[in-house]
């Protein structure tokens, strides 16, 4: 199969001795969810912090830009 | 005889049938087969350029190239001219790990934090876009504002050219098509780069040593809104769920790494230079000490360049503007689109059409369409928004580089393309300069505010 004449329905996407889509690209391929991985429970508090720590400095910054309005 | 340099073997799953989204995707990439196979490779870096620049360049925005002008017309050059390459280095490591993330897993940043690390961390990181693009995008509305009053056009003007470029860009239904036009546009980002040589520098005295001063002078809280607002100017949130999504959308995979590479670092090249152009441009105002820049909501930027420099650097430095808010109106719009349509599990590709994803288009065209309705407020506070976005964003973008940093650090998702140890501690650097630099700001300028510390 030439890489130009490709045919949409065609269930194959093997172009001369390559791939012009690979399987993984495909619509049907990447709707598949990836697995959910574990965060360890050092990671899951440091990633908690991380997150309290930036909504309090973004409290900080809108409450500054809304005095400063004024 | 000529061998294909790569070749790859064929799988042995076969889909039943390809999708529209497929289909397009596959005439995109079988140009990219053949060029590879015929060892094409001006027209392999043409075809696989694209998220990169767009990143970049979408990323020197209104309020980007405002707060590079603002820190040349209160500071000049010293201290920020050297600083900007450091910043778009700092940018090109994190814009890496976004193509190569994207190109690895074929997945956009949203949906792969959603996926992997729980819904919970998923919906923070896009609840963080969806507050920053929404306020970005007001401020982009503002400079495309700002550029068009110079030529004595009003909000209506510029309502209407940011909401039909939105429009007409997503009018085609092909990633392909909509990518070119907004690489056309963001070429223009150039115009700064003119309004740099049209001020006339004396750039002998600006490479002179003593020009490049540690730290300038000036009030403590100031010099870290400019700081948080150039850092902010750099990378934000939206510069990594657009590129790892458009680099998927592209159809980018690993045999495309080394071209992506060579797409974020010239387009990281570009950024630096055209806002250099920016900060030079706005150092012509120094003389002033900056003092003009409280006149922008009437337009007062390009006015008073156009008064110390002449109108032909005010004109080209408006053009500028409306040119940076218009692509990064795009180029966000764009990112909002991908978040949402990851988030609710729906289609969300530029080669479906509106009908197959109706969430992806309307979010699109709802998150430009809510910020310019902003912007028609009379006496709303324009160069307080245009700084201020990018220290939001400077603030919220520690919680996504960590989060990129873990996938890309993720030896399951990425196999061998998984970062390596040098450039896991340049990202470190790279996520804890970020992090002081937003909480610097943040709670200096809040413990200034409340009288607790003095300015």
């Amino acid at each position: 199969m030439a890489p130009d004449d490709h045919d949409p329905g065609w269930p194959g996407l093997a172009l001369g001795n390559g791939l012009a889509l690979e399987h993984g690209q495909l619509v049907a391929e990447t709707a598949r969810p990836v697995p959910r991985t574990t965060l360890t429970a050092r990671a899951r508090t440091g990633l908690w912090l991380l997150r309290v720590v930036v909504v309090l400095v973004s409290l900080m910054v809108v409450w500054t830009f809304i005095q400063q309005l004024r | 005889v000529r061998v294909d340099p790569s070749p790859v073997p064929v799988p042995d799953v076969r889909p039943t049938r390809l999708t529209e989204e497929d289909t397009a995707r596959l005439q995109d990439r079988t140009r990219v087969h053949q060029a590879r196979r015929h060892h094409r490779r001006w027209q392999l870096l043409w075809l696989l350029a694209g998220p990169g620049i767009l990143a970049m360049l979408g990323e020197n925005d209104g309020p980007s190239m405002i707060a590079y002008a603002s820190d040349g017309a209160q500071y000049g050059l010293k201290f920020f001219l050297p600083l900007l390459p450091l910043l778009f280095v700092m940018a090109f490591i994190c814009q890496e790990m976004c193509m190569r993330v994207g190109a690895v897993t074929h997945r956009g940043f949203g949906v792969l934090v959603l996926q992997r690390y729980g819904r919970v961390w998923g919906w923070f990181g896009a609840g963080d876009l969806v507050l920053t693009n929404l306020v970005t995008l007001v401020a982009e509305f503002v400079s495309i504002r700002i550029g068009l009053a110079y030529f004595h056009l009003g909000s209506g003007v510029a309502v209407a050219l940011g909401l039909a470029l939105v429009t007409f860009t997503l009018s085609g239904g092909r990633y392909w098509r909509w990518e070119r036009i907004v690489l056309g546009l963001a070429l223009f980002n150039g115009l700064f780069l003119i309004a740099a040589i049209l001020v006339r520098p004396h750039l002998g005295a600006a490479a002179s040593p003593a020009a490049f001063g540690p730290v300038p002078h000036g009030s403590l809280s100031t010099l870290l809104l400019l700081l948080a607002s150039t850092v902010g100017a750099t990378v934000t949130p939206w510069m990594i769920f657009f590129q790892q999504s458009a680099s998927a959308d592209k159809g980018m995979t690993t045999r495309d790494i080394r071209h992506g590479r060579y797409d974020t670092a010239l387009g990281a090249g570009l950024a630096a230079v055209f806002g250099a152009g920016a900060l030079v441009a706005g150092a012509a105002l120094l003389p002033r000490g900056g003092s003009v820049i409280s006149g922008f909501a009437g337009g007062g930027f390009p006015q008073a360049l156009g008064q110390v420099a002449g109108h032909a650097a005010g004109a080209v430095f408006a053009l500028g503007l409306i040119e940076a808010g218009a692509v990064a109106v795009l180029t966000i719009s764009a990112s909002t689109a991908y978040a949402a349509g990851e988030c609710a599990g729906v289609s969300r590709s530029f080669n479906t059409s509106p009908r197959q994803s109706i969430v992806f288009y309307a979010a699109n065209v709802g998150a430009a369409l809510l910020a310019s309705a902003v912007i028609v407020i009379p006496g709303a506070p324009l160069l307080s928004i245009a700084l201020n976005a990018n220290v939001l964003a400077t603030v919220l973008l520690p919680v996504s580089l960590v989060f990129l940093f873990m996938l890309a650090n993720d030896a399951e998702l990425m196999g061998p393309w998984v970062n390596k140890r040098p450039a896991n501690a340049i990202s470190i650097i790279v996520i804890a300069f970020v992090g002081l630099s937003g909480a610097a700001y943040g709670i200096g300028s809040f413990l200034q505010t409340t009288h607790l510390i003095g300015s």
